[in-house]
């Protein structure tokens, strides 16, 4: 048997001859003024969204993965085949507002002002990939990153209510690459993908509402041609292929067979007959024909420029009965053409390359920086809007340990569930100015929310003396009291069943139903002179971060009945890393994870890892980098992070929270 | 010769070295994506890089930081076959290490960095790198049952 370091060179050989090497290419060898990531064409988009990106950022570099297995990346060779993407993002006569915080639609003047343009900014596709957009039942927006890398298990996002969720797909789902080519009744997503290394590509329905967010409702046998070449174009009965370029003059052909159907909860076949479905034929001019679902039909007659379309047309029906069409032909414009129900048709000056429209009539459309930004153009009247649909058998999500936070103005909120707004807690002091010495009330340090949301504490840093804890009923707010409880860092267990806080060397742990205390007292034994923060491991143990002089000091306490013990302590010095620590939660199992505020560095170990840190032999803590410098950090199952940058934007895994603030917990 | 002409020669001694690096620290799945970040990064800021004494390690760090890593990395697509003579948890031991001691056992015995190299790459004294080796081959004998090593 070789020696342990001869068969971990022997593991280095195996697994980097299953690599595959990353090229460079000089950018200015290629032109980049063109790539959309509009409509599914896989292969298209995720090369051109590869040499768009690169460009954008810069025309720093083209990087493409070479990976021959991948049958994606080197299928287009031609430039020239690339959608053109328009080269003049915003039109002049229009004013870009900054970023709005609210990703809802806002009230909309009446069809001619097309004066301002409210945006917001979608969270940033990944590098090479490209990200397909759609909408839900409800209205809401949904959209998939062809590729993975910030997250560890593939997700899509659905923006709504100011709010961004992550929905994670299925285990099984393993894509090198994903398009969302619709999303059906009962909000089920199609979603095209090929696994690394596959030579065709596969369609997968799943669920994106309901009771099991993520589910795999049926993965459809028929292989779909993963060249880029073939579009999948919604009709009555399910996905129908539509073959390139340009040859059919009816599209999709009447004959086209079916290979993807539509599918309910239960993945059985059903009929789209709740949607418009689109044909359109290409002569002289271009016919759009809409067949609705009260089982009318009507076409409008439109001039597509010396160029017909390629393939189909990107169709959007918006919730007044209008359609919006973008053309898109190799030399067509790529301004919007509103087809009226009244049989008039409209153009309007693009506001930049449109990735998707919603039915409210707002546009995705590609930033100047190459991120995605969702905008309201405004030129569309939805007075008359008949109301959207909703998913009957959509199910409210399950409550979990709900999401708490300082918001920038100090105060103490939480939120019913991630997708929802905040709750105000406790109306605090500017941090910015408040004291948190002296008299109080000062500035709120802790919240704490029991799972089923029926109690919250909220710490006040840290006057008279400890602090002070409130305590009310969600969602009514809480109150300074006359005769307040003191302490520090109040902290529920996961049953919400115990209340842990500190009052400087001692510890209190308050049985909520009974009212008992139990309480330790660090004074004497040396574990600590100041609690400085606590966490708890599971129902009955504790960690607590104590202060000893210049050194740190953790410390294991177990709560069982009416007995309360302090188990082991380790002291570690107060340096480097390790200057201004608060507990993160649980990044590694079974270890304890510490934030340096401030930094980007969480460290993770056992309680001996902390234990035995020792600069000068090594230590045995692990270190995660954050994404950035943070303000706070804390991990929660599944391993999701929650994190504050120093901009105060709260992140909860990879949704953004609008708004700004300091502190966040789960 | 041209920048680009020095980009291009300095990629094709670099990424390999640094792919193999990477693929301890980022796992298969992300190794590309890490490459590719790092030798963006590179490029963007090449009149810095081209300066420096150990490029490799520092595109190691800007590869490893910029790709998130949460999860232990899996090192192969498909485990081969053929790898003769290795011990069969010595895999999932390797993967299941702290990522101090992972990046400083791959580094060192997976990719023949010295230990000094190490000690850029990992920010700490050459001197921690011998204790994270050290520490990581005991955890991997710990785990593995391993008492004495055949010496090559």
């Amino acid at each position: 048997m070789l020696s342990l370091e001869d068969q971990i060179e022997q593991i280095a050989d195996a697994a980097f001859a299953q690599t595959s090497p990353v090229e460079w290419h000089d950018p200015t060898e290629r032109d980049v003024s063109s790539g959309s990531g509009r409509r599914f064409r896989p292969a298209l988009v995720a090369v051109a969204a590869a040499v768009l990106v690169v460009g954008l950022v810069g025309g720093l570099v083209a990087l493409v993965s070479t990976d021959s297995g991948d049958p994606i990346s080197p299928a287009i060779t031609d430039a020239a085949s690339i959608p053109p993407t328009s080269s003049e993002p915003i039109p002049t006569t229009t004013e870009v507002s900054t970023p709005s915080t609210s990703l809802e639609a806002s009230p909309v003047p009446p069809p001619t002002t097309t004066t301002s343009i409210e945006s917001a900014a979608l969270d940033a596709c990944s590098p090479l990939g490209v990200c397909t957009y759609r909408s839900m039942n409800d209205g809401r927006l949904v959209r998939l990153d062809s590729r993975f890398k910030n997250d560890e298990l593939p997700a899509a996002t659905i923006y709504g209510d100011n709010r961004a969720t992550t929905v994670f797909f299925d285990e099984s789902f393993a894509p090198s690459a994903a398009f969302l080519l619709d999303v059906g009744a009962g909000d089920i997503a199609y979603i095209w993908w090929i696994a690394p290394g596959a030579e065709s590509a596969t369609v997968s329905a799943f669920e994106l509402t309901g009771a099991d967010p993520g589910r795999l409702v049926r993965q459809f046998d028929a292989p779909v041609d993963p060249s880029g070449d073939t579009e999948l174009v919604p009709t009555r009965l399910g996905f129908v292929e539509l073959g390139c370029c340009g040859v059919e003059p009816t599209r999709p052909p009447a004959e086209a067979q079916v290979v993807v159907p539509w599918v309910d909860r239960n993945g059985a076949e059903i009929v789209a007959d709740d949607r418009s479905v689109f044909v359109v034929t290409v002569n002289e001019r271009l016919g759009i024909e809409a067949n609705r679902p009260d089982g009318t039909s009507q076409s409008w007659d439109v001039s597509f420029g010396d160029v017909a379309p390629r393939g189909m047309p990107y169709l959007y029906e918006l919730d007044d009965g209008r359609i919006v069409a973008i053309l898109d032909g190799a030399d067509a414009t790529s301004d919007p053409l509103y087809l009226a129900p009244d049989g008039t048709v409209e153009q309007v000056a693009s506001p930049g390359s449109v990735l998707y429209v919603l039915p409210d009539g707002r546009f995705v459309i590609r930033g100047p920086n190459s991120d995605d930004v969702l905008i309201d153009p405004n030129p569309i009247d939805v007075s008359e809007t008949p109301s959207t649909t909703t998913d009957s058998t959509a199910q409210p999500p399950g409550l979990g340990r709900a999401l708490v936070a300082i918001d920038g103005n100090g105060d103490a909120v939480m939120f019913e569930t991630d997708d929802t707004g905040p709750t105000v807690l406790y109306d605090g002091q500017d941090p910015d100015t408040a004291s948190t010495l002296g008299d109080g009330p000062n500035a709120v340090d802790r919240v704490a929310v029991a799972a089923d949301r029926s109690i919250a504490y909220i710490g006040l840093c840290c006057a008279p003396i400890v602090g002070t804890i409130l305590e009310t009923a969600p969602p009514t707010p809480a109150a300074p009291t006359p005769t307040p409880t003191y302490g520090y860092a109040p902290t529920l267990n996961p049953s919400a069943t115990r209340l842990a806080a500190t009052a400087a060397s001692s510890l209190v742990v308050t049985d909520l139903a009974t009212g008992q205390q139990l309480t330790v007292e660090a004074t004497g034994n040396q574990m600590w002179d100041t609690a400085h923060d606590l966490m708890w491991l599971d129902d009955a143990t504790l960690a607590l971060l104590g202060n000893q002089a210049r050194m740190w000091s953790l410390t294991i306490i177990s709560v069982e009945g009416e007995t309360i013990d302090a188990g082991p302590t380790r002291a570690f010095a107060r340096f480097e890393d390790f200057e201004s620590l608060r507990f993160a939660g649980t990044a590694v199992p079974d270890e304890i994870a510490m934030h340096d505020i401030g930094t980007s560095r969480v460290l993770s170990g056992t309680i001996d890892d902390f234990g035995n840190h020792n600069d000068s032999r090594g230590s045995a803590l692990q270190v995660i980098e954050l994404p950035g410098p943070a303000l706070s950090a804390w991990y929660f199952d599944p391993g999701q992070l929650i994190w504050i940058d120093t901009a105060r934007t709260l992140r909860v895994g990879g949704s953004v929270i609008p708004g700004d603030y300091l502190w966040a917990h789960r | 010769m041209s920048d680009h002409e020095h980009f291009e020669a300095f990629v094709a001694r670099v990424e390999p070295r640094l792919r193999r690096a990477l693929l301890g620290s980022v796992g298969i799945d992300r190794v590309e994506d890490a490459v590719a970040e790092a030798l963006a990064y590179a490029f963007e800021h090449w009149a810095a890089v081209a300066e420096m004494e150990n490029p490799e390690g520092y595109l190691f760090r800007v590869g490893q930081s910029k790709s998130r890593r949460r999860m232990r990395p899996r090192l192969f697509r498909s485990v081969p076959s053929a790898v003769p003579e290795i011990e069969p948890g010595l895999v999932d031991a390797l993967t299941a290490l702290p990522e101090s001691q992972r990046t400083a056992v791959w580094l060192a015995h997976g990719c023949s960095w010295t230990h000094a190299e190490i000690a850029v790459v990992l920010d700490v004294k050459p001197s921690t790198v011998s204790t994270h080796v050290s520490r990581g081959l005991d955890r991997l004998r710990s785990e593995l049952g391993v008492v004495h090593d055949a010496q090559s």
